[in-house]
């Protein structure tokens, strides 16, 4: 009799556990749920991390490898989850003003000797100095000077 | 007087009424020799008028460059010029076959009172400074 005695005892204890079970359920459901959509819902950004010793705790956007950065508003999260920081949003490099500088050609882009020689006598003087013109025309013009 | 050189060139140099000689002075140091020299050594093919109006349309880009460096661009430059021979130019000009002359010639013309440039010799008459066309004309109207 004593052993009826405990499987009674036993099967109500069972049936408490799991009446107990089937009440604890759609918590630990409505538990999961927030979980699982806290972690989909906010996908991890490497760029901006949101722990206390980061440096752009806080808001401060980070400079990314383009050197333009748009700093997002903090999203409201409906489930209850704090998101933190701001979602950093790299700007693509081809969206970038480009910068044109204008480069004046170099001065000794001038061009060589032009043709205005063509045709005239080329002589030289007694110490070797060159003449331009008729040897014998009437007046000579000297011109004493250095070519800075 | 490259602004108004080719002006009296057309006006009297190639009707024959006027010769027209270059002179060197030198005051401007290595520039002013290195320049004269390049001058000098395309004349001896020929081109000195025309290395002479490259150097002048060139000048400022000579006033920037360093000593050191105005041999290979002057080398350059008359590597530009039709018909002339580079590897006698670049002789003429690294082993200073013309430095002696042009030298012994501007301490001649010093002694004789040409220190500054440019200065102009018409008919016996010395003009200091750049000159208008009309200044020039005048001066050779008046030796004619």
């Amino acid at each position: 009799m004593r052993g009826d005695g405990n499987l009674r005892n036993l099967l109500q204890l069972t049936a408490h556990y799991n009446a107990g079970i089937a009440r604890l359920k759609p918590h630990a459901l409505l538990l999961l749920s927030l979980l699982l959509a806290a972690a989909c819902g906010s996908p991890p950004e490497p760029q901006a991390a949101s722990g206390p010793s980061s440096p752009t705790a806080g808001g401060t956007p980070r400079p990314s490898a383009t050197g333009a950065v748009t700093a997002a508003a903090p999203t409201g999260a409906p489930t209850g989850v704090p998101t933190g920081a701001p979602t950093l949003i790299p700007v693509p490099a081809a969206a970038a003003t480009p910068i044109v500088v204008s480069v004046p050609p170099p001065p000794d882009a001038a061009p060589a000797a032009g043709p205005q020689y063509k045709g005239i006598p080329v002589s030289r003087t007694q110490d070797g100095f060159y003449a331009l013109g008729a040897p014998e025309a009437p007046v000579t013009i000297t011109d004493y000077s250095d070519f800075l | 007087m490259l602004t108004v050189e080719p002006q009296v060139i057309e006006k009297y140099v190639r009707p024959g009424q006027v010769k027209l000689v270059f002179r060197d002075v030198l005051n401007h140091g290595e520039r002013s020799i290195r320049t004269s020299e390049a001058a000098q050594c395309a004349g001896q093919q020929g081109q000195f008028w025309q290395m002479h109006e490259l150097l002048f349309a060139r000048q400022e880009t000579t006033e920037r460059t360093a000593p050191a460096d105005l041999v290979p661009l002057l080398q350059r430059w008359a590597a530009e010029l039709p018909g002339l021979d580079p590897a006698s130019f670049n002789s003429c000009l690294v082993e200073r076959k013309t430095q002696q002359a042009i030298q012994a010639a501007d301490a001649a013309q010093r002694r004789q009172g040409i220190t500054s440039q440019p200065i102009f010799e018409i008919g016996g008459r010395r003009l200091l400074g750049l000159q208008s066309l009309a200044q020039i004309s005048a001066a050779v109207d008046a030796v004619q």
